[in-house]
């Protein structure tokens, strides 16, 4: 029996706190409701809009999609605390000055990721304090004066380093493991057999759940986050190992990613997301316009899935069935998603990820294409494409590619449109609320056609 | 620069900052009950039946048939049925709610709730439509006799979509029933429009009603017609419930999406008649509004885009027709502009297609029709003030390098991305059409010196009283400084109190850009006649406050004949000039914004920075009106019904926007100051289109642009 009454411990702006998880609590509503942390907004409870922007363990996330179980031994500072430091006053007086706040329902959000901002990038540029804000939404003030804020803060917290000292938090000490935070593999094994399904960011799960959608068998959930093996990237034997539960702004940040897959990483949702999303979630979601999946496939990815018999490892175009199913036994977990480091991606830049979404930043794909190529002086030698959010799940044909491979690079430029044609057949995309099925063939195909363009 | 253009610093900053503001969804009362609504699952049908399961204690059903009034609420027509009767008329109608202590129960137990529907037609498109709520003419000059004898006659017709106000404070209130008298709180525009609803449908007398605004999360409209129907609901189980235990609810973002009106879509064809001289002699316009399945307030909409057909321009000759049709969606409402976008779409478009045909670039067209005083509008009444549009202009040339860029993208002269830039002049009338101010509103405003023991120099604080709500555009402020200025007092010693209709007169709805100058100009009146009192040693005492009160009184030189609409439309018009300029991928045809500059005739600026604020955010959503924002209706629900479907700009979609203003003092406007909160939504979306026409070589005729409506056009 696994004992859920068990509390789980965390630290609020600084107090240490315990409470009992119920199963389909979000982070969003043991501050709101029970701890009458009204500051944190609920603007939409998507994780679009970033209103219920909080720190965790010092990093931006959006409390609308983290389940509670994942706090367990962590710090959170919400816009409650973080409004009594010097950083706060300085940050809310450049706000207020710039006239950035006008009905005020997003601004503790900004003011959280701003502070996150700066605390790591003390001269942002524009460019990256559009970076930092663009997981949250304003409304009335068209964000022209929230960057003028920014900048103002900026320069005056930098001149006074000292004042982000007193917003370090730590995580509560001494704290006892809790049964549906399991520390290890094998623990995680023993939850999945008795019913439960694992949560990684929530970026997903806690989403769909709080919409009223299934997202497990009996809804019981436990966190893979605190299962440190799952969460490191190293490189054996020529191919990499990306932990399951590693958040992608970790990945991203590893200087054992490859930077093609970096790319598109960097091109999933905004920074509160990425600092919980992992790519163990990504992969498991199994949702066609992934932008994680389409480098995986061309760099061969292989899950590897631990359960109650032991390991399997398999190739991720096998792993994903269609959109939301995989191979992946409900007393399984996946542990790691490896790839093969192919010379030419750590060498040059014959790569391509290219993401097609409806807006700038903080948009699903409409389309995303990944390729990598190799050409000697003559010929191609490698290439390998892959196009996602056009068919049931990604699209990567080795057929195409092999009779692309060893083509005269002389007469690639007269035998595109019949490669395009090829590819044409076997993307069946289709027509819902983010697009046309029209715009995404055509958008894949030219996509496509700048590979081979890139190569000739 | 005057000093009352001046930026201070708002004074709710801080608590907005720091979280502590209270919005609805932060009020908690002992023993409150939650609300979930059971909504059609059709688009037109007639109900058969409702088989309800039996419903654990404590929780109960509530529907049309608890109004002890009337079940329907007055939003200029008296049509929208609080709760759905006989016939469901759109998809997404609340048929009933249930009410009990815990949400989650209440929304299970509204998931089991059987309804059975005889499927009836409906109604999708303006074009299948049939019956409209309205349906206007009116003509100035002689467009037949022009028309005649037109050398050349053209033909278009513009569409513009629905657009999801967004704000991003979902809709919410609270309802309470103590000693009699049923109050209600929450996030609104209109506390006088709401107390009126109640009072008639719950049958009570005016004083047993009380509204409370609460710290509102952004309104742009959206907050104006849709929570009377809210407060309605939530009343209504207040009373039910009989426990004297308060209801709250607090919508979801779905159901927000779901439950409120939007702009309404438009179509509008216009026939343009050019005579021997080559010069535009008139235009025939047939503008047709999408009103959705009750007409509420759409009538007024359909006048405000008639009114403005030709947009910033004077055309001799103008028949226009205007119609809201009746389709089955929800009902189309309150927005930001109020028809001003969807008209001058239409309008500038048009002259973009004409100077097209006759061979100009679309500002040597387009500069040549500019309105200027003692133009006539379409109602024949008179352009009374200077109009500053050289001036607008030059300063946005300035900035933009309009022109030049211009001529460089004609010539085709560019890198690989498309690039293309767009003007558009607009005008906007404030406040309310006709002399509905005179005969519908009849503001009232009570200023109050009160006594403070203060150890300064002043011994007292003034107090406004107004039912002018901040939804964040800063009305306390402004109001404030209206009133501190005039009497030269510092601002901390002006008071605002929230509204409540229990403690503040109604000076109107905080709509149609009417605040500032109508409300603003009433308290300065009464500021002006306050301090003459203080000035003449007369003090307030402990317990007596002196209190002066001021009624509008329309200016005496306007005419209006409602029945003919005939005469002055608006007191004064608002002027703007953008231009805005863009980039399209060549591959993905996504169009970036890359600039966006702006003048504006707003009178005189009370604050620069709150004004600048008002105008960036109301470009950038005009700018997402014509890209991003797509709602498309599919058998009548919404596609894109969520934050993660209906797309609006984030900081990367907006370049830095550019605001500039030009001092115009209106003389009934306080300080100088005329109408200013829609007009920066009515003219960005034509000039992006135009910028976009430009850079595909293609007349843009419908907004939103989406990249799939650009692949499809090659
Ligand atoms: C606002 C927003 C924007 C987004 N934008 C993008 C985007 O641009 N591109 C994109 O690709 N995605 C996007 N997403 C989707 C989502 O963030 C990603 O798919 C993310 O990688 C999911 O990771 P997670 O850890 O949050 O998954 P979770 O929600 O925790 O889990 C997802 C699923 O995987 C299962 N699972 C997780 N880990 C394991 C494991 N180790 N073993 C077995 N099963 C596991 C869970 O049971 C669940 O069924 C967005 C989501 C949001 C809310
Ligand atoms: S509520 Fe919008 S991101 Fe969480
Ligand atoms: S100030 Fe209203 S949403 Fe940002």
């Amino acid at each position: 029996m696994i004992n859920r009454i068990k509390n789980i411990c965390c630290s609020i702006d600084g107090c240490k706190v315990s409470f009992v998880p119920h199963p389909e609590q979000r982070l969003l509503d043991l501050l709101r409701q029970e701890k009458g942390i009204t500051g944190v907004r609920e603007g939409c409870g998507e994780g679009e809009c970033g209103s219920c922007s909080v720190l965790l363990n010092n990093r931006l996330v959006n409390a609308c999609c983290v389940p509670v179980l994942h706090v367990h031994g962590c710090s959170i500072t919400t816009i409650e605390g973080f409004s009594k430091t010097a950083a706060f006053h300085i940050i809310a007086d450049a706000f207020a000055r710039a006239g950035a706040v006008q009905c005020g329902f997003c601004t503790p959000g900004f003011i959280l990721a701003t502070a996150a901002l700066l605390r790591e990038n003390q001269q942002p540029t524009d460019e990256e304090i559009r970076a930092g804000l663009s997981g949250n939404l304003c409304r009335c003030t068209g964000y022209t004066q929230i960057i003028h804020a920014v900048q103002a803060a900026a320069g005056t917290l930098s001149s006074v380093p000292e004042v982000w000292k007193e917003t370090d938090t730590h995580p509560p000490t001494n704290i006892s493991p809790h049964p549906l935070v399991p520390r290890t593999v094998d623990d995680s094994i023993a939850l999945l057999q008795a019913g439960y399904t694992p949560v990684a960011g929530g970026t997903d799960l806690i989403i769909r759940q709080h919409a009223g959608r299934p997202v497990s068998a009996n809804g019981n959930l436990f966190s893979c986050m605190h299962i440190a093996e799952l969460q490191t990237i190293y490189r054996k034997e020529g191919r990499t190992y990306v932990g399951s539960a590693m958040p992608l702004a970790d990945i991203i940040a590893s200087p054992d990613c490859t930077p093609i897959l970096r790319e598109a990483l960097s091109c999933i949702a905004a920074p509160g997301i990425r600092n919980i999303a992992t790519l163990g979630g990504n992969v498991c979601n199994a949702s066609p316009a992934a932008d994680g999946l389409p480098v995986l496939y061309i760099l061969n990815a292989m899950v590897h899935v631990v359960g109650p018999s032991g390991q399997r490892d398999i190739p991720l175009a096998k792993y994903i069935q269609g959109p939301g199913t995989t191979l992946l036994d409900p007393t399984e977990i996946v542990t790691c998603i490896s790839y093969e480091e192919p010379d030419t991606v750590q060498r040059n830049s014959n790569w391509m990820f290219r993401k097609v979404g409806a807006r700038a930043v903080n948009a699903l794909a409409k389309v995303n294409c990944a390729a990598l190529w190799e050409v000697d002086t003559e010929m191609v030698t490698d290439f390998r494409l892959a196009i996602g959010a056009c068919a049931p799940t990604v699209i990567r044909s080795h057929d195409i590619e092999q009779s692309v491979i060893g083509t005269r690079l002389v007469d690639l430029p007269t035998s595109v449109d019949h490669w395009l044609g090829l590819y044409s057949e076997l993307l069946s995309p289709l027509t819902d609320q983010r697009s046309t099925a029209e715009y995404r063939l055509h958008t894949a195909l030219a996509l496509i056609r700048i590979v081979f363009v890139a190569m000739g | 620069m005057h000093t009352v253009s001046r930026s201070v610093v708002r004074d709710d900053a801080m608590d907005k900052a720091s979280g502590t503001s209270c919005y609805i969804a932060d009020i908690t009362l002992p023993g409150m009950l939650s609300m979930a609504f059971k909504t059609s699952t059709a688009q037109h049908a007639r109900i058969c039946s409702i088989s309800i399961p039996r419903l654990p204690e404590g929780y109960v059903t509530v529907d049309g048939r608890d109004f002890k009034g009337q079940n329907r609420a007055t939003i200029v027509a008296e049509d929208w049925p609080f709760f759905a009767e006989k016939e469901v008329l759109y998809f997404g109608q609340p048929l009933l709610a249930i009410v009990g202590p815990d949400q989650i129960t209440c929304e299970r137990l509204c998931a089991g709730i059987e309804v059975k529907y005889e499927m009836l037609e409906s109604v999708s498109s303006i074009e299948d439509a049939r019956e409209c709520f309205n349906d206007f003419t009116v003509i100035k000059g002689d467009p037949a006799k022009a028309f005649l004898e037109a050398t050349d006659v053209f033909e278009r017709f513009y569409q513009t979509g629905l657009q999801e106000h967004a704000y991003l404070e979902p809709q919410g209130m609270l309802a309470i029933v103590e000693n009699g008298i049923v109050t209600v709180r929450g996030a609104m525009q209109c506390p006088f429009n709401i107390h009126t609803n109640l009072t008639k449908a719950l049958a009570l007398n005016p004083d047993q009603v009380r509204v409370i605004q609460s710290t509102t999360g952004g309104g742009f409209g959206g907050k104006e017609d849709f929570p009377s129907i809210l407060a309605g609901q939530v009343a209504v189980a207040a009373v039910k419930t009989k426990t004297g235990r308060p209801v709250k609810v607090v919508l979801d973002r779905r159901l927000d999406m779901l439950l409120t009106p939007k702009r309404h879509p438009s179509r509008i064809t216009i026939r343009t008649a050019i005579g021997k001289s080559g010069r535009i002699t008139a235009m025939d316009i047939d503008c047709q509004l999408d009103a959705g399945a009750y007409e509420t307030l759409s009538r007024v909409v359909l006048e405000r885009a008639m009114f403005i057909c030709t947009g910033a321009y004077t055309i001799a000759n103008v028949k226009v027709r205007g119609r809201t049709m009746k389709t089955n969606h929800v009902p189309s409402g309150a927005f930001r502009g109020f028809g001003g976008p969807q008209a001058h779409f239409a309008a500038e478009m048009n002259m973009s297609f004409l100077a097209d045909k006759l061979g100009l670039p679309p500002l040597a067209l387009k500069q040549q029709y500019l309105t200027r005083q003692g133009d006539l509008s379409i109602t024949s009444g008179t352009y009374r003030y200077p109009t500053l549009f050289e001036a607008m202009l030059a300063r946005v040339e300035e900035a933009s390098g309009y022109s030049e860029k211009w001529q460089k993208y004609a010539r085709g002269v560019v890198s690989s991305c498309k690039r293309g830039i767009g003007i558009s002049f607009a005008a906007h009338g404030g406040a309310f059409t006709g002399n509905g101010e005179q005969e519908l509103i009849k503001s009232l405003v009570r200023l109050s010196a009160e006594y403070a023991d203060l150890t300064s120099t002043i011994p007292y604080m003034v107090r406004i009283m107004a039912s002018s709500v901040d939804m964040g555009q800063g009305t306390t402020m402004a109001l404030k400084k209206i009133v501190a200025q005039t009497m030269e007092l510092p601002v901390e010693h002006v008071l605002f109190t929230p509204p409540d209709t229990a403690r503040v007169p109604d000076s109107g709805p905080t709509v149609a850009s009417r605040t500032v100058m109508i409300v603003g100009n009433l308290l300065q009146k009464a500021a002006v006649e306050l301090r003459t009192i203080l000035d003449s040693g007369q003090l307030p005492t402990k317990e007596e406050p002196l209190i002066v009160e001021q009624r509008y009184m329309h200016p005496e030189e306007l005419t209006w004949d409602e029945p003919s609409f005939y005469g002055d439309a608006y007191p004064a018009y608002s002027w703007s000039v953008n231009v805005v300029e863009v980039e399209i991928d060549p591959i993905t045809s996504a169009i970036k914004i890359i600039g966006s500059w702006a003048a504006y005739d707003v009178g005189v600026p009370i604050d620069n920075a709150m004004l600048q604020g008002q105008m960036q955010g109301g470009v950038a959503q005009a700018l997402g009106y014509a890209t991003l924002e797509q709602m498309q209706m599919i058998d009548g629900k919404p596609a894109q019904h969520s934050l993660t479907d209906y797309i609006i700009p984030t900081i990367y979609d907006v370049p830095e926007l550019e605001c500039f203003f030009v001092k115009n003092p209106y003389k009934h406007g306080p300080f100088g100051a005329k109408g200013a909160g829609e007009l920066p939504h009515i003219g960005p979306a034509p000039a992006l289109a135009e910028a976009v026409s430009q850079a595909t070589g293609k007349l843009i005729t419908k907004i939103p642009i989406t990249p799939e409506q650009l692949v499809t056009k090659r």
